[in-house]
């Protein structure tokens, strides 16, 4: 079900003698399918993270990338020419500078890219983090983010470029790290609706036992599973979601599979709150990336096949035309009263009628 | 297999980003340093049997991120702690001042009767230091708490911090000053030769006289 990687020879097919690149939507369904060959990740993923849009010829993205570079120096000497006295009476600048300084030291140490003492590359991470927070000041600097930089950061290898793939990245992700955590606890409650949908005995399970907030996913969530993937198959698995393919909002479907594979694992020995998260993170470094795809894929293919027996949250959560049908709306509510499933006949063949296999 | 212990408490681990608080865990339960460590994101959790007053005793620990902005998820951990450990960094002043923050979250979240053990991590780093031994301990003093200095990294006073937190809650249960009966306690009875009171317990549910 998953296809070979975009290669160079269609990625030149798209792209045109002038530098534009066209048909831009079967190239997004095939790094949906495969991902991107490794050696044009440094080209495509300017475009995929909206550094560079397709519609520019050579001179106009040359014209675009230098003017990118200068304003990434601008925001640089920005925060390198803060003076001590006015560091001393600038405590949120001064927090988010030893915040990310500290953060800086402890991001993917492991990888040889960030290794060692003294290691230029860790300046780097320093600098884009800075600069972005100079960038985006409301927002500032949280946890997570060096986690969502790294991966581009060595891809890159260089400040500006890395910087503006990021500042894309952030574009769309930045809600998992505002102040409020509005957008991360929007996304659990949605994961919730769409598990209650397609495992509700899993769900009720996590319901019975303190864990139906789904918290324990939150880390899945805050960094895009940064933390339970290779850096091989983060870069897969970053691509296709920025594909934007099959469906808004792909990574919870993802997060799913991947509970849905655990299921046994889960509910066994009557497993409470914190045997679940101690299981969910000693997950890290063994999912399998491929299978978890191809069972998000075959979950949004059962799910817009029922579209029209979907409660609306599903339905807005995953881009499907909301259905007018009253039972529907019906089941919605009783979700948002009770947070537990329904279990009345109708239901029952509700949840036949989309209950799938994958085999 | 399962493990045998008498009692099962619930702690937490808490305190400003970067003071070393999944290090002191690491080295609690692994018995060593963990190099390369990253910071955590949302909650991590361990536990480990340790041995107090002559009682085994499971610890669950909760290790929480320290940055301000996920309180509103970490804080739902809190609920029912019997114990926590209140992490600054020797070497960072603003780790210190933040303590009175963490300390009414406890208090407030997880229980008016936590115990709570202030710990000044990386006692390693004596050149660095910006907080003295003897303003923590006016602090500890102040707030009722227990105080040790520790260093994740030489393992010095990790294990004894969390024993000594323990051994508080066990000495607390048996002058009847705590109660393991009452909901929220944050403790729980083992598998292991049932104490008075936990047999008193669990026939004390099914026994209409008592309700």
């Amino acid at each position: 079900m998953r296809g070979p990687p975009l290669s160079v020879e269609e990625w030149m097919r798209h792209a045109n003698d002038d530098g534009t690149i066209s048909r831009i939507e079967s190239l997004l369904q095939t790094i949906f399918r495969g991902g991107i060959d490794h050696a044009l990740r440094y080209d495509v993923w300017k475009y995929l993270l909206n550094y560079l849009p397709f519609r520019l010829n050579h001179t106009e993205a040359a014209e675009l990338r230098r003017m990118k570079i200068k304003e990434y120096q601008t925001l640089c000497q920005q925060w390198q020419s803060f003076t001590p006295g006015q560091e001393e009476r600038f405590s949120l600048f001064r927090d988010r500078k030893s915040l990310i300084s500290k953060d800086v030291n402890r991001t993917d140490r492991t990888f040889e890219y960030f290794a060692g003492d003294r290691n230029p590359h860790l300046d780097s991470l320093n600098n884009i983090l800075m600069s972005y927070m100079m960038y985006n000041f409301d927002l500032g600097y949280v946890q997570g983010m060096s986690d969502l930089l790294s991966p581009i950061l060595m891809l890159m290898d260089n400040e500006p470029d890395a910087f503006w793939c990021f500042v894309g990245f952030m574009d769309r992700t930045m809600g998992n790290f505002m102040m409020e955590q509005t957008s991360m606890k929007e996304q659990l409650l949605q994961l919730a609706c769409l598990l209650q949908i397609l495992d509700p005995e899993l769900a009720n399970y996590l319901n019975a036992h303190e864990s139906g907030n789904l918290f324990f996913c939150f880390r899945w969530l805050l960094v895009l599973f940064k933390r339970e993937f290779s850096n091989e198959d983060i870069m897969i698995i970053w691509e296709v979601f920025w594909t934007g393919l099959p469906c808004p909002n792909f990574h919870l479907l993802f997060c799913i599979a991947i509970l849905e594979t655990e299921r046994e694992q889960i509910m066994a020995n009557d497993n409470g709150l914190s045997d679940i998260l101690a299981h969910v993170n000693s997950l890290s470094m063994n999912i399998d990336r491929d299978a978890m795809l191809c069972k998000a894929e075959a979950m949004y293919l059962q799910l817009q096949a029922n579209a029209e027996k979907l409660p609306k949250m599903a339905c807005l959560t995953l881009g499907l035309a909301v259905s007018v049908d009253a039972s529907a709306a019906e089941q919605e509510e009783r979700f948002k009263d009770t947070h537990v499933t329904p279990s009345d006949d109708e239901d029952d063949a509700f949840e036949k009628a989309i209950s799938y296999s994958f085999l | 297999m399962s493990e045998s212990y008498d009692y099962l408490f619930k702690f937490l681990v808490i305190g400003s980003a970067g003071t070393g608080k999944s290090c002191l865990l690491h080295q609690f339960i692994e018995s060593k340093f963990k190099e390369d460590s990253s910071h955590t994101i949302g909650v991590e959790f361990g536990s480990k049997v340790v041995p107090v007053s002559g009682k085994q005793v499971k610890l669950q620990i909760w290790d929480t991120a320290g940055q301000e902005r996920f309180k509103s998820v970490t804080r739902s951990y809190y609920r029912g702690a019997a114990g926590a450990l209140l992490v600054y960094d020797v070497t960072r002043r603003d780790s210190f001042n933040a303590l009175a923050n963490w300390l009414a979250d406890a208090r407030s979240l997880a229980s008016p009767n936590i115990v709570v053990l202030l710990v000044g991590n990386k006692s390693d780093l004596e050149s660095q230091r910006e907080v003295t031994f003897l303003e923590a301990s006016r602090f500890a003093q102040e707030n009722e708490l227990m105080f040790l200095e520790t260093s994740a990294k030489s393992g010095q006073n990790v294990v004894e911090a969390f024993s000594k937190c323990a051994k508080a809650i066990v000495t607390k249960i048996e002058s009847g000053e705590l109660d393991p009966d009452r909901i929220g306690s944050g403790i729980q009875y083992g598998n292991l030769k049932p104490t008075r009171n936990s047999a008193s317990a669990a026939t004390g549910r099914s026994c209409p006289c008592k309700v």
